[in-house]
């Protein structure tokens, strides 16, 4: 995808982000107007009923607005302008303005299937419009005979409030002035039952501060009150607060014949829906994610029993039996629970399609000129995960558009084209999404980073930077707080952030750049967090689980290899001295490594920051579904989470990255 | 110590009762709300997780999720000795979250009238007052209402 796609319809955007929603929205309108319509034939149309069709269409326009359909979103504008003369008691609630109602749905309906259908609609809606402006509006309120409220009361209502007061008197329902004292401390909460309570037995009407005296020295509250119970019930319900409750008007029958009333008995035709999608809440999915975990640990255990059952019995054909279809059910089951980590993948393009015009945006902002390419957009990755990138990606490209590319005269100079050139390119490899952000400016210059590196601090002067060194010094968290200087270097604002928000996602981010050529930005996620490769390894008495994307190598631990530097253990890798980690310093209480024993480490990080992990010994290598581990304990350092490998144990999930940054901050306090 | 149930606990929940349930650690009778539990499990050891708070024993897998164990002695600041061999977990749903708390022995339900809750007596010497909400008197002594958000918050 490029983004100039004019040539590419929409149609596939539009069955994504509009259809679906459009559908439940329609659906919602239409069931919602039936029901009023029974409702106003057996004379109770509440008012939460129009409110709720309100919010609906309200909702409806937002959506086709956002998805540029013009003609939906005016004709939704004037079913919504309606709905709100209902609400407000502007206009009267009848069978004229149902069936109107009934008709602008359904032309919705038969416009969205239309798009849906052949890309665009062409039912004329011209008229319905101008009959659903057009429908006459009620004269203003009348006195409300034998209501004693206060004038100043009654005359601070919304329009709102005075028409449901109104509308409930015609229903002959008493009115009834709460007056409320309630402990300062916990007044939101005391607020809130009272409401619930008065709500289960009438309407409140308004809620609002006592400015005269009510009883008691709390704050204050006045409530007004509509309901058929007697006033002692309703003071009976309220006896363990400080209230009084003083009833402004009595039901001398209704006010006056309610407009309308004829119940058209109309059948509504039902219609065929226009998406072929169905939108999912993701915790739903999570939900069925679990259970089908759940499963897999039931069946793990049946695995194991079965197997041992045959150990015991060996010659028994009919445990052999049991053994045999155990075991078959395991891979289907591995391919049920892939299938529903599958249903929570959605395709980057989502965000890829919302970054394209951003940056059309900030470029002509900041005076460049940019063509931004976007590839790779099918590559899908989890709804979650994909949430939490778009704003490390707009970070990452307000830097490239900000410092990295140059004004175009700058450009020209320098024997480029005028404009800009920013790529977006995803692709899957392994288990992990890898998206690259490239630019071809100025890149990032080795000489201004060490010099805002050492102006900040953290380089001693007159010390030689590598290359790798500086683009990995730009990720520094005082790095970018020296902005004037960063900017200078060309990059470096905000990375810290950045990186911090991608290793929260379980992911890793690189920079690469020529000098005058441009920089590369490398992000790599899980495609999932859910469920992912891990290598189960034993150390200090436990099992851990290390996924398998951030493991480079295993190795047999040397003794003579061994080094102390300080505090940190060192180990002489062929490719360069190795920070260790041991799990015991982690653990209290934990047993110490037998002496002499045979260890391994596990080499895991992003190049340039990998450490190894010290261990006893290998378990295995599985797929596992990673749990949160809850909010008392999530923020702890190297540590993604916890799984249940099938014996009712928590086996805790390694983050090497995060380990690895431990690591780092140790080396800069020592 | 177990009192004989009184009157109210027997007759079981009246809708103007609050049913809580009651157990005890290190001696004392302490009772939370029944509404928040989840499940009751036999305690066994959880995996220890690096730089929790002192008062978490660790995770535990149950049904799918991962509880987060509090230990309820180390929690009520209770001597750390040596646990009885009948210790049982009470999962709670906590913010969409499970927790269990560790206990010595489930005791009981019982439904209690707003009425009898009274101010935690001083006598019964109580470390850290914040994480209560009064007590009960019993027959045989008092059951002491804990604070359930306080309880499960996290102590630093």
């Amino acid at each position: 995808m490029t983004d100039d796609r004019g040539e590419r319809p929409d149609r596939e955007r539009l069955e994504r982000d509009f259809f679906p929603e459009a559908e439940e929205i329609l659906d919602g309108l239409g069931a919602g107007i039936r029901d009023l319509e029974t409702s106003l034939a057996s004379g109770r149309a509440g008012p939460e009923r129009i409110n709720a069709l309100f919010r609906l269409a309200h909702s409806l326009k937002g959506l086709a607005g956002m998805a540029g359909l013009q003609p939906l979103s005016d004709l939704t504008h004037d079913l919504e302008d309606l709905l709100d003369g209902l609400r407000l008691g502007r206009i009267g609630l009848g069978p004229a303005a149902i069936a109107l109602m009934q008709e602008a749905v359904d032309a919705l309906f038969r416009m969205a299937r239309e798009l849906a259908a052949s890309g665009a609609a062409s039912l004329d809606v011209a008229p319905l419009r101008q009959r659903l402006c057009g429908l006459e509006a009620l004269p203003p309120p009348a006195a409300a005979p034998g209501l004693t409220l206060d004038p100043g009361l009654r005359a601070a209502l919304t329009e709102y409030e005075e028409h449901r007061l109104l509308e409930n008197m015609r229903g002959g329902r008493s009115i009834f002035l709460v007056r409320l004292s309630l402990d300062p401390g916990g007044f939101d909460r005391g607020l809130h039952r009272v409401l619930e309570i008065l709500g289960g037995r009438g309407e409140v009407i308004s809620t609002g501060p006592d400015a005269a005296g009510g009883p008691g020295d709390g704050m204050r509250f006045i409530l007004l009150l509509a309901s058929e119970a007697p006033e002692a019930a309703l003071a009976e319900s309220l006896r363990e607060f400080t209230a009084t409750i003083e009833a402004v008007r009595s039901p001398e029958g209704p006010l006056e014949d309610a407009a309308g009333g004829g119940a058209a008995d109309a059948t509504v035709e039902e219609l065929k829906g226009f998406s072929t999608s169905l939108r999912v809440p993701v915790a739903r999915l999570d939900e069925v994610l679990v259970q089908v975990g759940d499963l897999s640990i039931a069946l793990a255990a049946l695995e194991g029993a079965a197997a041992r059952a045959h150990d015991s019995h060996p010659g028994d054909r009919e445990v052999r039996e049991i053994d045999r279809q155990v075991r078959a059910l395991l891979p289907r089951l591995r391919v049920l629970q892939r299938s529903t980590v599958g249903t929570r993948l959605a395709p980057l393009e989502r965000i890829f399609g919302r970054l394209g015009p951003m940056v059309g945006r900030m470029a002509r902002e900041a005076g460049k000129e940019v063509a931004l390419h976007a590839l790779g957009g099918e590559t899908e990755i989890d709804k979650a995960l994909m949430d939490g990138l778009a704003s490390p990606l707009v970070q990452l490209l307000r830097n490239a558009l900000g410092h990295g590319i140059e004004p175009p005269d700058e450009r020209e100079r320098a024997g480029k084209p005028r404009r800009g050139r920013l790529v977006l390119s995803a692709f899957r490899k392994a288990n992990s999404v890898v998206v690259d952000v490239i630019d071809d400016g100025r890149g990032i210059s080795t000489a201004a980073v060490r010099a805002s590196a050492e102006a900040a601090g953290l380089v001693a002067p007159g010390r030689a930077l590598s290359d790798v060194e500086a683009w990995e010094m730009i990720f520094a968290p005082g790095f970018s707080t020296a902005s004037r200087v960063s900017q200078v270097a060309g990059r470096g604002v905000g990375l810290d952030l950045v990186r911090r928000s991608i290793r929260r996602l379980k992911g890793a981010i690189e920079a690469r750049s020529v000098a005058g050529r441009g920089a590369t930005f490398t992000l790599t996620l899980p495609i999932t967090l859910a469920l992912v490769q891990a290598l189960i390894v034993r150390a200090c008495g436990q099992r851990f689980a290390i996924p398998v994307a951030s493991v480079r190598e295993n190795l047999r631990l040397e003794a003579s290899r061994l080094r102390r530097e300080g505090r940190r253990e060192m180990y002489d890798h062929p490719l360069g001295s190795l920070p260790l980690v041991r799990l015991e310093a982690l653990i209290p209480g934990a047993p110490e490594a037998p002496p002499g024993g045979q260890r391994f480490a596990v080499v895991a990080g992003s190049p340039g920051r990998h450490v190894g992990i010290v261990i006893d010994g290998f378990v295995g290598q599985q797929e596992v579904v990673i749990k949160p581990v809850g909010r008392r304990l999530r923020d702890l350092p190297g540590l993604a989470g916890a799984t249940d490998l099938g014996d009712a144990t928590a086996v805790l999930v390694l983050d090497p990255e995060a380990l690895a940054g431990e690591e780092k901050g140790e080396r800069a306090a020592v | 110590m177990s009192a004989p149930p009184s009157e109210s606990e027997r007759r079981g929940a009246a809708p103007s009762l609050e049913r809580l349930l009651i157990f005890a650690i290190g001696g004392q009778e302490f009772a939370i709300p029944i509404e928040p539990i989840v499940e009751i499990v036999r305690h066994r050891p959880p995996t220890p997780v690096p730089g929790a708070d002192p008062s978490v024993e660790g995770i535990l897998p149950l049904r799918g999720r991962m509880v987060t164990v509090i230990d309820g002695r180390r929690r009520l600041g209770l001597d750390d000795h040596e646990r009885a061999g009948r210790a049982q977990v009470i999962v709670m749903e906590d913010a969409g979250e499970w927790v269990g708390l560790v206990v010595d022995a489930v005791a009981r339900v019982a439904a209690v009238a707003s009425a009898e809750r009274q101010p935690l007596p001083a006598a019964l010497g109580l470390a850290r007052p914040g994480l209560y909400g009064g007590a009960l008197r019993r027959e045989g002594g008092y059951v002491v209402l804990l604070d359930l958000a306080r309880m499960l918050q996290a102590e630093r």
